[in-house]
C-alpha cells in the first residue's frame, strides 16, 4: 500500500520537476558504476547511482558502513575513478586539469583524525594552509578565527596532547581552513560531545546560507541529518531515496528518519530485483525536487538551532546564526541570481586553476617539507635513530674491528736454554750463541710467550685452548742453524732437521692463525737479517728471494679496517635511509593523512619530492657524522678527493631512501615493510663485497652481485679511499653511474606503484 | 542483587599531583535481566568504566561489585567466563574462519566441544551468519560485526558488555540485534551493558545512563527521562542535560547533580511498569518468574552466603579449563600463521636464502685475479711455454740452471691468478696503476745467473747478484683480502718452486725454505677457507635475529587490532598469552633451526668434530633467547616503527661486537667485557670450539656459551613478564 502510493508521488514529481540544470548543482553523479576485485567476480560498490547536490545546500549522505559511501566520496574528490558513469563537481570533472578538484576548491575531513600527532595546532594549520597556497598572514588570520570559533586551546599545544574531541575539532578546522566551495565531511560527528555536534551543525548551516558553499556530510547518525537540506539514503551501492527530510517523513509517514531508512531498507530487501530500474528514476526525480525544497529548509533549521542555542551561552555560533537569520530569506529568495554568480565562479576558477599549478606548488612543497622535518624533530626516538645510531655504529666498528689481536699466548718449548734458570739469554752482536733466544726476542710484543718443558705438554696446552700455538727448538738449534747456513747444500739431513723451528698452530680461528703464521715468518726474516748484518754479511742472504716491493696502492700492511670501511660507511648510510623511509608512506596511508593530502591536491610526485629533499638533508648530516668519525677521529685511510667520497655516500643514502620508498609503496602493512627491509639487509651485506671480495664468488653469482645497488659503489669508494682515484677512472664513475641508475629505477617503480594505488 | 554496582568510582590517569580525572565518583547500578544503555561521547570515560567492570583496569577509589564479586579477584569469574565482551573494534583474527573464531572463543571459555557446536548452530541461525568456512578477512563489515557479537555470546555469559555494537551497521541488522537482546534479557537473568553514540536506539534499553566528562548526568529509564525533561527525543534530553552541566568540567559543582540523578535508582522497576506498554509489563512478570525459577534450580549459587561454593566450583572450573584455553590460544596462533601464505614463505625460505647467500658469497678463494708478468730474462715469452724447456741439468757435482724464471712462471697456475705478459716493466706498471691488473712480477735480466751465483758463492756473492736474483713483486694492496690471498699464494708458489728446484738438483729439499717448519696444525688447516671460520658466528646471528624478526611485532599487532583486550576480558592471563606465543614461535624457530642445521651440515658440508647434539641444542637455546628478545621488543614498543628501530639498532652493534668478523682479542679489554655480555658472542665462540676443536660440554668455553644463553633467557623472560604486567 504504502509503496504504491509513494511511487505515485514520485511519478507526478517526475513529470513536473525535471528542471534541474547542471551549473546549479555543486555535484552531480550520473549512472555511476564502480567495482572492485577481479572482473570475473566483481564486488559491486556503486551500482547505477545518481546523486545531485544543489549549490548552497547541506547534503546528508546516510548509510551503514560498507554501503559505498566512502567510495562515492573518493570519486567525487577525484581520488578514485568510476568504471562508468559521469561525475561533475563544481562544473568540472574531478581529477582533470583546471577543475580545481582535487585541490583548493574542496575541503575534506576524513573519518579518522588524520592529523600529525607531532604537530602543534598552529603548525598543522600552517601545513595545510601552505598546501592550499595561502599566504602566511592569511593563514594566521584564519587560524585565529577558527581557534575562537571552535573553542580550541592554545595554538601551541601538540595535537597528540589534545583530547579526542579537540582533535576532531582541529581536523574540522583544517577542512574549513581555505574556505572551500565544497566541503566534504566524512562522519564528522562520530563520538563528539552533543554540544560540539550542535555547534558544528550550526556552523554548516551558517556557511551554506549565503548560497555559495556546499556541504556533503556523511553520518551514521541518521537523526542529526534532519538539519540537512537534502538527504540521500544509501544502501548497497545505490541511493534508496534523495529527498529533503521533511518530504521523506511525510511521504513514509514516519516520525523519525531512522524509521524511514528502516522502511526503505526493508523494501529494498524485498524487491531487490525489480527495484533496480525503479530506483534510478526514483533518484533523479527526487533530486529534482530537492532543489525546490531548499527554500523551506533553512526556516526549519534556523528555528531549531535557535531554540537549542538559547540553552547554551558558550557558543558564539548562536549569535552568528541569530544575526544572520533575517538575511537568509533574502539570499535564498534571490536564487535566480545564482546562475550569474556561477558563471563568475567558473571564470574565477579557470584563473585559479592556472595559478594553482604554478604558484601553489611552491607553497605545497614548503608545507610538505616542514611537515617532514617536524615529524622527525618531534620524534625523539627517530632523532636518536637518525643521528646517534650511525655514530655508535662507526665507533663500535672502529673500536672492535681491524685492530691487531693482542695477548695471544704461544707455548714455547726451548730445549736449548737452561730450563732451570727460566731465562733466555743471548748476546747481541755477531754472536752465534743461543740463537733461539735471539729469535724469540724478535717476536712481536703482542705475543705472550709461555714456556713449557716438553713438546707434549705444550701441544696439550694448545689443545686445551690455553695457547694459540706451540713452538719447539731442538737442543742444538744454534749449531745446526749455523751449519745449515755455512754448509748450504752440503748440509746433511739431520742438521737441517735440527735447525728447524717446529710450530704447531691452532688454526680454528683463521684470523689469529694467519696472523701468527705471518708473524713467525716475518720474525725469522728480521732475525736472520739482523744477524747477517751484525756479522757484516749481506742481509739478503737470509731472505727468501721473493720480494714484495713498495706497493702500488695501499700500504705494506693493509688493514682489515681499511678494507671493510668503505662497505661499512655505505651500508650504514644506505640501510639507515631504508629503515627511515620504508614505513613513512605506510604510516601516512594508514592514518588517513595521505588521503587528506591527496584531496588537497598534492600529487604523488610532490610527496616523493618532499621526502627526497628531507632525506637529503638528513643524509648530509649522517654522512658528515660518519665520515668525520671514520676519517678524522679513527683515521681510516683516505687518499682520494673528500668531495667524491661525500658525494658518493650521499648518493648511496638517497639510493637507500628510494629503496625504502619502493618498499613502502609496495607493502600494504607496516609489518611486511619491516620484514622486507630487515630481510634485505643481510643478503645485501653478504653479496655486495663488503666483507668478502666479489672475486671470491662463483662466476654467475658475481654477475648478480655486480647488479646490486651497493656493490659497484663499494668498490668505487674503496678505489677513492685507498687508491686515491679521481672521477674519471672507470671503476669510480661506474660506482656513480650504478648508484644513480638505481635511484632512478627505484623512483620510477615508486611512482608507478603510487599511481596504481591512487586509482 | 544487582548484576553490576559501582559506588563512588573514582579513577584518574597520569601523576598523583596533576591527575587527569576519568571517572569522577560515579555511581551506577545494573540489574539482572535488563539492558543498560551507557551513552556519551568518546573520551567521556565510558571505555574506562567498562574496563574497570570487567576487571582489566582498577579504580583508584570506590567499589565495584560485579555478579556478586569484585572483578579481578580469584574466584569471581570476572574477567572470565561469566562476562562476555564485544569491543568497539572488530577485534577478531582475520585469518580465522567464522567457525574457527567461535570455537576459539568457546575453548577459551572452557566449553566442551559439543556445547560449542550447539551454541554455534544457534547463533549462526539467529544472526544469519554466512557459511562457517568463510574467513573473517573476507567477510563484509556487517558480517564481521555479527561474528564479533556471536563471539561475545558463545558461552552464555551472565553479563554481556557491548561497546558500540551497532556503529555503522545496516538498519535491518541493528534492529535484529536489539530484538535479540530484548528477547534474551526478557527470558533470562542476562544483564547487558551497551554503549552507543546513537542515543535514540537506547530507547529500547531498560535503563540508560548519560555520561559526560566522567560523570553520570542521569541514570533512569528512557521514558522517565523523556517525561522529566519534556522532550520527545533522548537526544534533546541529553543536550539539555549537557547544557545544564556546562562545558566546564569542574567536578565539585557537578557532584550534587550526580546525586540528584542517581536517587532515581530505586524506583526504576516501578517506573518501568508504569511507563512501558502493557505487553512489556506482562513480559516483566514472565521474566521475574524465569529468574526465580533459575534461582531455585541453581540454588547453590544464588545467595551471598553461598559465595564460597560458587568460588570453589569456579576455581575448579578454571583449573580444568586452562588446558583447553591453552589449546585455543595455540590453535589461534598457528592458524594465524598458516593463513598468511606470504609470511609462511618468508619464514621457511628466508633462512635458506640467507644461508645460501652466505656460503656461496663469502669466503671463497678469489678467482680470476690478473697479474702482469715482465720477464727480462727471455726475449719472447713463448720460450717459457715451450714444453721441451729444461731448466735444470745435473752435472756431476754441480747443477746447471737455465731460464729458471720460466719455471717459476709456470709454477703460477690459474688458481692463483691469470698471467698477462708484458714486454716492458713500465707498461705493466701503468696497467697496474689503472687497476687493470692486481700486481706486477718482475724478473731481472740475469735472474738465473744471479741465483746460481748466490748458490755457489753464498755470502760472498756480490750485491748485484742479490739484487738481480730477487723476484720483484709490485702489488696493488688496496684490497686487503685480495692482497693477503695473493701474497700467501705467491709465497707458497715460491716454496714449491724452490723445493722442486732443490729436488731436481739433488739438494736437500729443506734448504729451499726458511727454517721454520709449520707442522700439521692442531686444529683447523692452513688452507682453511674464511667461510669455515665465520660460519658458526653467522649461523648463530641468523638463528637469533630470524627469531627476533618474526616475534618483534606480535604483541604490537595484537594490541593494535584489539584482540588483546578481548582476550584479556575472556579471563586469559598475560602469562598464558606469553606462553602460548612462546610455544608457537618456538615451533617456527625449531623448524628454522633444523633447516639451517641440515643445510649447513649436509649441503655445505660444515665439518663438526664435536658432538652434534651439543651444537644443535645450543643453537636452539640461542634461537629461543632471540625469540624472547623479539617478544621483549614487541611488549615494550608501541608501534611497528619503534620495534623496527629497536631491532635494527641492536642488530648492527651486536654483529660487529660478537667477534665473527674480527677476533675479540683485537678489541680493548673493556670492550671485550661488553662483547662477552652480548647474547651471542660467547655462544659463537663455544660453537666454533665444538665444531673445530671437538670440545665437549665439560669445557669451560662451551659451558660459558651455554651459561650466557641461559642467563639471557631468564632475564628476558622476567622482563617480558614484568612488561606484560605493567602494560596491562
Amino acid at each position: 500500500m504504502l509503496i504504491t502510493s509513494s511511487e505515485q508521488t514520485i511519478a507526478t514529481i517526475d513529470d513536473g520537476g525535471t528542471t534541474w540544470t547542471r551549473p546549479q548543482n555543486a555535484v552531480s553523479v550520473r549512472h555511476a558504476f564502480k567495482t572492485y576485485g577481479p572482473k570475473s567476480k566483481p564486488n559491486q560498490v556503486l551500482n547505477n547511482l545518481n546523486m545531485t547536490v544543489a549549490k548552497g545546500t547541506i547534503y546528508g549522505l546516510l548509510g551503514a558502513s560498507g554501503c559505498g559511501k566512502t567510495t562515492l566520496l573518493s570519486c567525487i574528490v577525484g581520488r578514485k575513478r568510476l568504471n562508468s558513469g559521469e561525475i561533475f563537481v563544481l562544473g568540472g570533472k574531478p581529477g582533470t586539469r583546471g577543475s580545481g578538484v582535487p585541490g583548493k576548491r574542496v575541503g575534506y575531513m576524513p573519518q579518522e583524525i588524520a592529523l600529525y600527532a607531532e604537530f602543534s595546532i598552529k603548525e598543522t594549520m600552517m601545513y595545510f594552509g601552505w598546501i592550499f597556497g595561502m599566504q602566511t598572514s592569511e593563514i594566521i588570520e584564519r587560524l585565529h578565527f577558527l581557534l575562537n570559533f571552535l573553542d580550541l586551546p592554545s595554538e601551541n599545544r601538540l595535537v597528540k596532547n589534545l583530547s579526542g574531541g579537540q582533535q576532531r575539532r582541529v581536523s574540522f578546522a583544517v577542512a574549513l581552513m581555505h574556505d572551500p566551495e565544497l566541503l566534504i565531511l566524512d562522519e564528522p560527528t562520530v563520538g563528539v560531545d552533543p554540544l560540539l555536534r550542535q555547534s558544528i551543525w550550526n556552523h554548516l548551516v551558517h556557511i551554506t546560507k549565503a548560497g555559495q558553499k556546499t556541504v556533503i556530510i556523511t553520518t551514521h547518525y541518521i537523526e542529526e541529518a534532519r538539519q540537512a537540506h537534502t538527504i540521500g539514503l544509501m544502501r548497497s551501492g545505490r541511493l534508496l531515496a534523495e529527498e529533503s527530510p521533511q518530504v521523506l517523513l511525510s511521504m513514509y509517514r514516519c516520525s523519525s528518519l531512522e524509521d524511514v531508512f528502516l522502511k526503505l531498507s526493508r523494501k529494498q530487501g524485498q524487491q531487490q530485483q525489480q527495484a533496480s530500474e525503479l530506483n534510478i528514476s526514483n533518484n533523479i526525480s527526487l533530486s529534482a525536487l530537492a532543489f525546490g525544497n531548499k527554500k523551506d529548509n533553512p526556516v526549519y533549521i534556523s528555528q531549531e538551532s535557535g531554540v537549542i542555542g538559547l540553552n547554551f551561552h558558550q557558543s558564539k555560533e548562536v549569535l552568528i546564526s541569530d544575526s544572520t537569520n533575517g538575511s537568509t530569506y533574502g539570499l535564498n529568495g534571490s536564487t535566480p541570481t545564482l546562475p550569474a554568480s556561477q558563471n563568475q565562479q567558473a571564470i574565477e576558477c579557470d584563473d585559479c586553476g592556472v595559478d594553482c599549478c604554478n604558484l601553489t606548488s611552491r607553497g605545497k612543497i614548503r608545507a610538505l617539507l616542514q611537515k617532514n622535518f617536524l615529524r622527525m624533530w618531534r620524534n625523539v626516538g627517530v632523532m636518536l635513530f637518525i643521528f646517534a645510531l650511525p655514530v655508535m655504529q662507526v665507533i663500535l666498528f672502529c673500536l672492535a674491528i681491524g685492530r691487531d689481536p693482542t695477548g695471544l699466548k704461544l707455548a714455547i718449548v726451548n730445549h736449548e736454554m737452561n730450563s732451570s734458570s727460566g731465562e733466555c739469554y743471548y748476546e747481541k752482536g755477531c754472536s752465534f750463541n743461543n740463537l733461539s733466544c735471539r729469535y724469540l726476542s724478535h717476536l712481536n710484543s703482542s705475543i705472550i710467550q709461555e714456556y713449557y718443558d716438553d713438546v707434549e705438554s705444550a701441544k696439550q696446552a694448545v689443545a686445551q685452548g690455553n695457547a694459540w700455538g706451540a713452538m719447539y727448538f731442538t737442543e742444538n738449534f744454534t749449531d745446526a742453524l749455523v751449519a745449515r747456513i755455512a754448509l748450504g747444500r752440503d748440509a746433511d739431513d739431520e742438521t737441517l732437521e735440527q735447525s728447524e723451528i717446529r710450530v704447531w698452530l691452532d688454526m680454528s680461528n683463521q684470523q689469529i692463525g694467519i696472523l701468527l703464521n705471518r708473524d713467525l715468518q716475518y720474525t725469522y726474516r728480521q732475525f736472520a737479517q739482523n744477524l747477517l748484518e751484525e756479522c757484516d754479511n749481506n742481509p739478503k742472504l737470509g731472505d727468501v728471494p721473493i720480494q714484495f716491493k713498495e706497493p702500488i696502492y695501499g700500504t705494506n700492511e693493509p688493514s682489515f679496517t681499511d678494507f671493510v670501511a668503505p662497505g661499512v660507511i655505505l651500508t650504514i648510510v644506505f640501510f639507515l635511509a631504508v629503515a627511515l623511509t620504508s614505513s613513512a608512506l605506510i604510516i601516512e596511508r594508514t592514518e588517513g593523512l595521505l588521503d587528506r593530502s591527496w584531496v588537497a591536491g598534492v600529487t604523488p610526485g610532490e610527496i616523493l619530492f618532499s621526502h627526497v629533499v628531507t632525506q637529503f638533508v638528513v643524509m648530509c648530516g649522517q654522512t658528515a657524522l660518519v665520515l668525520i668519525f671514520m676519517i678524522l677521529v679513527f683515521g681510516v685511510t683516505n687518499n682520494g678527493d673528500i668531495f667524491l667520497v661525500i658525494a658518493l655516500t650521499i648518493l648511496q643514502g638517497l639510493c637507500g631512501m628510494c629503496f625504502g620508498f619502493v618498499i613502502s609503496a609496495i607493502c600494504e602493512l607496516e609489518r611486511n615493510a619491516i620484514q622486507l627491509a630487515l630481510g634485505s639487509f643481510y643478503p645485501t651485506l653478504l653479496l655486495s663485497g663488503v666483507i668478502w671480495p666479489i672475486e671470491g664468488m662463483p662466476y654467475i653469482l658475481r654477475n648478480i652481485a655486480v647488479g646490486l645497488p651497493l656493490t659497484l659503489a663499494t668498490s668505487a669508494l674503496r678505489s677513492i679511499l685507498t687508491r686515491g682515484w679521481g672521477f674519471m677512472e672507470f671503476e669510480v664513475y661506474m660506482g656513480f653511474v650504478a648508484t644513480i641508475s638505481w635511484i632512478l629505477l627505484f623512483l620510477i617503480i615508486t611512482m608507478v606503484s603510487l599511481k596504481l594505488k591512487q586509482n | 542483587m544487582n548484576a553490576v554496582e559501582v559506588r563512588a568510582g573514582y579513577k584518574y590517569y597520569g601523576k598523583d599531583k596533576d591527575p587527569k580525572i576519568v571517572l569522577n565518583r560515579i555511581n551506577m547500578t545494573v540489574t539482572h535481566g535488563s539492558i543498560y544503555g551507557l551513552l556519551g561521547a568518546s573520551g567521556c570515560g565510558k571505555t574506562t568504566l567498562l574496563s574497570c567492570i570487567v576487571g582489566v583496569k582498577f579504580l583508584n577509589e570506590g567499589k565495584i561489585t560485579v555478579l556478586g564479586g569484585t572483578p579481578g579477584k580469584m574466584g569471581s569469574g570476572v574477567p572470565g567466563p561469566r562476562v562476555g565482551y564485544m569491543p568497539q573494534e572488530i577485534a577478531l583474527t582475520e585469518e580465522f574462519s567464522i567457525k574457527e573464531t567461535i570455537y576459539y572463543f568457546g575453548r577459551i571459555y572452557g566449553m566442551s566441544t559439543e556445547r560449542i557446536r550447539e551454541r554455534y548452530k544457534l547463533l549462526r541461525d539467529l544472526l544469519d551468519l554466512p557459511t562457517g568456512s568463510r574467513q573473517i578477512g573476507h567477510c563484509s563489515g556487517g558480517q564481521q560485526r555479527r561474528v564479533s557479537f556471536a563471539a561475545a555470546m558463545v558461552h552464555e555469559p551472565e553479563l554481556l558488555i557491548l561497546d558500540e555494537p551497532t556503529v555503522g551497521l545496516d538498519p535491518l541488522l541493528r534492529e535484529k540485534i536489539w530484538d535479540f537482546l530484548v528477547e534474551t534479557t526478557r527470558t533470562s537473568k542476562l544483564a547487558v551493558i551497551i554503549t552507543t553514540h546513537y542515543i535514540e536506539e537506547a530507547r529500547q534499553a531498560n535503563c540508560i545512563g548519560l555520561m559526560r566528562n566522567g560523570i553520570l548526568l542521569a541514570e533512569d529509564s528512557p521514558q522517565s527521562i523523556l517525561s522529566k525533561y519534556e522532550v520527545d527525543s533522548l537526544e534533546d534530553a541529553f543536550l539539555q542535560l549537557c547544557v545544564k552541566h556546562g562545558v566546564s568540567d569542574e567536578a565539585d559543582e557537578n557532584l550534587k547533580q550526580v546525586d540528584t540523578f542517581t536517587s532515581h535508582q530505586e524506583p526504576i522497576e516501578i517506573e518501568k511498569k508504569i511507563d512501558e506498554k502493557p505487553s512489556l509489563v506482562k513480559n516483566e512478570v514472565k521474566r521475574k518468574n524465569s529468574i526465580e525459577s533459575n534461582d531455585s534450580e541453581t540454588a547453590c549459587c544464588s545467595g551471598v552466603g553461598d559465595m564460597d561454593c560458587n568460588k570453589k566450583s569456579l576455581v575448579k572450573n578454571l583449573q580444568i579449563t586452562t588446558k583447553r584455553r591453552m589449546k585455543a590460544l595455540l590453535a589461534k596462533n598457528f592458524l594465524q600463521m598458516l593463513r598468511q601464505p606470504a609470511g609462511m614463505v618468508f619464514l621457511t625460505c628466508f633462512p635458506i636464502f640467507q644461508l645460501v647467500c652466505f656460503y656461496v658469497a663469502v669466503g671463497g678463494n678469489p678467482i680470476g685475479l690478473k697479474l702482469a708478468i715482465v720477464n727480462d730474462e727471455i726475449q719472447n715469452i713463448n720460450d717459457c711455454m715451450n714444453s721441451s724447456l729444461v731448466t735444470t741439468h745435473i752435472n756431476n757435482d754441480t747443477c746447471d740452471l737455465n731460464k729458471v724464471s720460466c719455471r717459476f712462471i709456470n709454477q703460477i697456475n690459474n688458481t692463483v691468478a691469470i698471467k698477462y705478459f708484458y714486454d716492458t716493466f713500465d707498461a705493466a706498471y701503468q696497467d697496474a696503476k689503472k687497476g687493470k691488473v692486481m700486481g706486477v712480477i718482475y724478473f731481472a735480466k740475469n735472474f738465473t745467473q744471479s741465483m746460481a751465483d748466490i748458490r755457489d758463492e753464498g755470502r760472498f756473492a756480490n750485491e748485484g747478484s742479490f739484487f738481480n736474483a730477487e723476484i720483484q713483486i709490485f702489488m696493488d694492496k688496496s684490497d686487503q683480502q685480495l692482497t693477503f690471498f695473493l701474497e700467501k699464494k705467491l709465497r707458497q708458489t715460491y716454496q714449491e718452486f724452490a723445493q722442486s728446484l732443490m729436488a731436481d738438483c739433488n739438494y736437500p729439499v729443506k734448504l729451499g725454505n726458511i727454517p721454520i717448519d709449520f707442522e700439521q696444525p692442531i686444529y683447523g688447516s692452513y688452507d682453511g677457507v674464511y667461510t669455515d671460520y665465520i660460519a658458526p658466528g653467522v649461523v648463530m646471528t641468523m638463528v637469533f635475529f630470524l627469531a627476533t624478526l618474526i616475534t618483534s611485532t606480535i604483541f604490537i599487532t595484537d594490541r593494535l587490532e584489539g584482540v588483546w583486550d578481548r582476550t584479556l576480558v575472556a579471563g586469559i592471563s598475560t602469562t598464558e598469552l606469553l606462553i602460548a606465543h612462546i610455544i608457537t614461535q618456538s615451533t617456527v624457530m625449531l623448524v628454522q633451526c633444523c633447516e639451517i642445521v641440515i643445510l649447513a651440515a649436509f649441503i655445505f658440508d660444515t665439518e663438526n668434530r664435536g658432538d652434534n647434539f651439543t651444537v644443535i641444542f645450543l643453537l636452539m637455546l640461542l634461537g629461543f633467547s632471540g625469540m624472547l628478545y623479539g617478544l621483549f621488543i614487541s611488549i615494550f614498543c608501541d608501534s611497528h616503527t619503534m620495534a623496527n628501530f629497536m631491532a635494527t639498532g641492536s642488530f648492527y652493534p651486536m654483529i660487529i661486537l660478537c667477534g665473527i668478523f674480527w677476533p675479540l682479542e683485537g678489541m680493548s679489554i673493556y670492550l671485550q667485557y661488553i662483547a662477552f655480555l652480548l647474547p651471542f658472542t660467547l655462544p659463537s665462540i663455544a660453537v666454533r670450539n665444538i665444531l673445530a676443536k671437538g670440545w665437549s660440554i665439560a669445557h669451560a668455553s662451551v659451558i660459558a656459551g651455554y651459561g650466557i644463553t641461559v642467563i639471557w633467557i631468564v632475564v628476558l623472560l622476567t622482563l617480558c613478564l614484568i612488561g606484560l604486567k605493567i602494560k596491562k
